[in-house]
């Protein structure tokens, strides 16, 4: 039976780039050929929520949310617009962190939707982070170089020791927002490859304002947790941090700020890895997608899946 | 030819075109020629040269089998209304139809195949070398971003569509795709609307349904009347604003006094633009009116309907730059501002009323 993918996305009114990173993760997946259909909707642009289904083919479909944390948007809006009836948060079972997915169906068209948890809370998301402080820093051993004795690789940017900040919204309206920053940041320090790892926030504390307090490091990589650039990644943080007096004249990479070079990734839902949690979350749901799986990983280097 | 013959013992009656197997051969009859008790190989070189044959494996085995994107394949080369040698004529030259702002041009390739042609209806008389041609339907997704001054168009059916590009050979399912890109849904909502299953969400089930920063605008509505919603509708759901045509009213009983507009696929249910801006004026007009005393001279008052109109009507940045005749004019403008308003802004010196 066709199983088809709809990735559902806030877009914007105002932000002609908003809906850029569900194209192109969109786009690598429809590549893979894993779906006989792959779909991107938006609230706030078209093919709305409302009407994402009606123009799927398949009578499968795996929901996938390209939201950071699970909440208003994962647990009301979406369900409601889909019209996922029998939709409620307890099907997900989640502490706040541990989306899965439901089996539901939609209303209007009578499909069958696996309805999955966002991208943002699934543990693939911390793999992604670290690929955007790769890629930010143009190292693929960033934050490892202790561990090497070649001396080629000291040579590299991350001679002094690499700390990585997490930054997320904050709680604003949903508790969730916070919890899935400081659930990736705790598994990446699990992880022993930067030297330092914290979770900050635009509107609690701790405040990514004053980044440089939380560190030791003389290198700080730091990653927003946003699914799109915008306002927040591209305006606001950047001038708390001190990269620049205005969001217009641009800052450098890395950035110098009290004595610490900032390498500032911007948003970590452009990372074109992000790809690999959609398809993740729609194979934790049931969807035949291994080897998509292995070849979105392959081609934005990350290397083979790590399997949990 | 395979697949007709193959297909005969469960018979074929298409546009046209019927084909049976009986005991004592194939029948083959068309509007214009009807064979019976061929062998198979009489029935292939009957049905060789006839168009019927290639026009049903087109519809059968090429062109996309879902209702939506068959029937509107089907309406763009006006298959439900012309017989099949009148539509071979017709798409041997091309047979174009507009979708919203789209221009779509049917053309045969070969007698059982079909390319699609989409441009801007503008774009009509534009000649190829001039437009950037596509190839993958999905760059209809970046092509419908912008508008020709490069402005974000953050409604797709808004009648801003940029100019200047074409697919010139898309295949049956990428043009629909491309449709789609430009006009998401609209090939699926028109057609539940022909087969009399659209479903319809009206002004006031849409707005109960708002949670979040939205839900404010539950309280719009306050039981007396449907003026407001007549407001809402003529500001961003007139043609000039959005090409779909308004199907939805007030409530299932209450009809809107506001034209629904011309457009060739309908609007369901009020959009996330309406819904966005309905939360505004939601606030707005939860103030209460008060009483200002301007002084204005005929020609001034005159002069603030002008510059009202031009604004909403998006002629400001039409209107010539010496163009002082023109109330709305840049220059006449400014002469008014700077006549009227003092220090702070305020009209005639007139402080705004909390």
């Amino acid at each position: 039976m066709d199983q088809a993918l709809v990735i559902a996305a806030h877009g914007s009114h105002l932000n002609a780039e908003s809906s850029t990173p569900t194209f192109a993760h969109a786009d690598t997946i429809r590549a893979t050929g894993a779906f006989s259909e792959v779909r991107e909707s938006f609230w706030k642009e078209e093919p709305h929520f409302r009407e994402a289904l009606r123009t799927v083919d398949a009578e499968e479909v795996y929901l996938v949310p390209l939201f950071i944390s699970e909440g208003y948007f994962t647990e009301q809006v979406i369900p409601r617009e889909f019209r996922l009836a029998e939709w409620e948060p307890e099907l997900w079972d989640s502490d706040g962190t541990s989306a899965n997915s439901a089996t539901l169906t939609a209303e209007d068209t009578g499909q069958t939707v696996h309805y999955c948890g966002p991208v943002g809370t699934h543990d693939s998301m911390s793999d992604v982070i670290v690929q955007r402080a790769k890629s930010v820093t143009g190292d693929p051993d960033v934050g490892e170089v202790s561990e090497s004795g070649d001396s080629e690789a000291r040579r590299t940017p991350s001679d002094g020791g690499f700390g990585l900040a997490v930054v997320g919204h904050g709680t604003e309206r949903n508790e969730n927002s916070a919890k899935a920053i400081e659930y990736h940041a705790d598994r990446i320090a699990e992880m022993d490859r930067f030297d330092e790892v914290k979770a900050l926030f635009m509107d609690e504390d701790p405040e990514v304002d004053d980044v440089t307090d939380f560190f030791e490091s003389e290198d700080i990589v730091v990653v927003p947790l946003f699914v799109a650039d915008g306002y927040h990644t591209q305006e606001d943080i950047p001038e708390d941090m001190g990269l620049c007096e205005d969001y217009r004249d641009g800052w450098g990479v890395p950035e110098t700020v009290d004595g610490h070079d900032i390498w500032y990734a911007g948003a970590v839902g452009t990372e074109p890895l992000m790809a690999d949690v959609v398809l993740e979350r729609a194979a934790d749901a049931g969807a035949d997608v291994s080897a998509a799986i292995e070849q979105v990983r392959g081609e934005s280097g990350a290397g083979s899946a790590a399997g949990d | 030819m395979d697949a007709l013959v193959a297909t005969a013992p469960d018979g074929i009656d298409f546009d046209g075109l019927r084909v049976e197997a009986a005991e004592d051969g194939y029948t083959f009859e068309t509007p214009d020629d009807a064979a019976s008790g061929l062998d198979e190989a009489a029935l292939r070189e009957t049905a060789a040269e006839d168009p019927h044959v290639g026009n049903w494996y087109f519809w059968h085995a090429v062109a996309p089998q879902t209702d939506a994107r068959w029937a509107f394949l089907r309406w763009l080369e006006g298959a439900e209304e012309q017989s099949v040698p009148e539509r071979y004529d017709a798409l041997a030259d091309g047979l174009a139809t507009e979708w919203g702002q789209l221009r779509l041009t049917v053309s045969l390739d070969g007698d059982a195949g079909r390319s699609y042609d989409l441009c801007h209806v503008d774009d009509a008389a534009t000649p190829a070398a001039e437009l950037d041609a596509h190839e993958d339907p999905f760059d209809a997704r970046d092509i419908a971003k912008h508008d020709d001054d490069g402005d974000y168009r953050p409604l797709k059916t808004a009648p801003s569509l940029q100019t200047g590009w074409q697919f010139p050979e898309l295949a049956p399912a990428d043009v629909v795709e491309a449709v789609h890109a430009f006009y998401p849904a609209t090939v699926q909502n028109w057609h539940r609307e022909r087969e009399g299953t659209l479903d319809v969400d009206h002004w006031h089930e849409t707005v109960s349904r708002q949670t979040g920063i939205y839900g404010v605008v539950r309280t719009w509505d306050r039981g007396e009347g449907y003026e407001h919603v007549n407001w809402v509708a003529e500001a961003c759901c007139d043609d000039s604003q959005c090409l779909k045509r308004r199907e939805w009213d007030y409530d299932e009983e209450t009809a809107l006094d506001v034209d629904g507009g011309d457009g060739a696929f309908p609007c369901r249910e009020p959009c996330s633009l309406v819904i966005a801006a309905a939360r505004q004026w939601t606030k707005l007009e939860g103030e209460q009116a008060q009483t200002y005393e301007f002084e204005l001279t005929p020609s001034e008052k005159e002069q603030v309907e002008d510059i009202i109109d031009a604004v909403a009507d998006g002629r400001a940045d039409d209107i010539r730059e010496a163009d002082v005749y023109d109330g709305a004019n840049r220059y006449r403008t400014r002469f008014l501002r700077a006549k009227l308003f003092d220090d702070e802004g305020n009209l005639t010196g007139v402080e705004t009323d909390d």
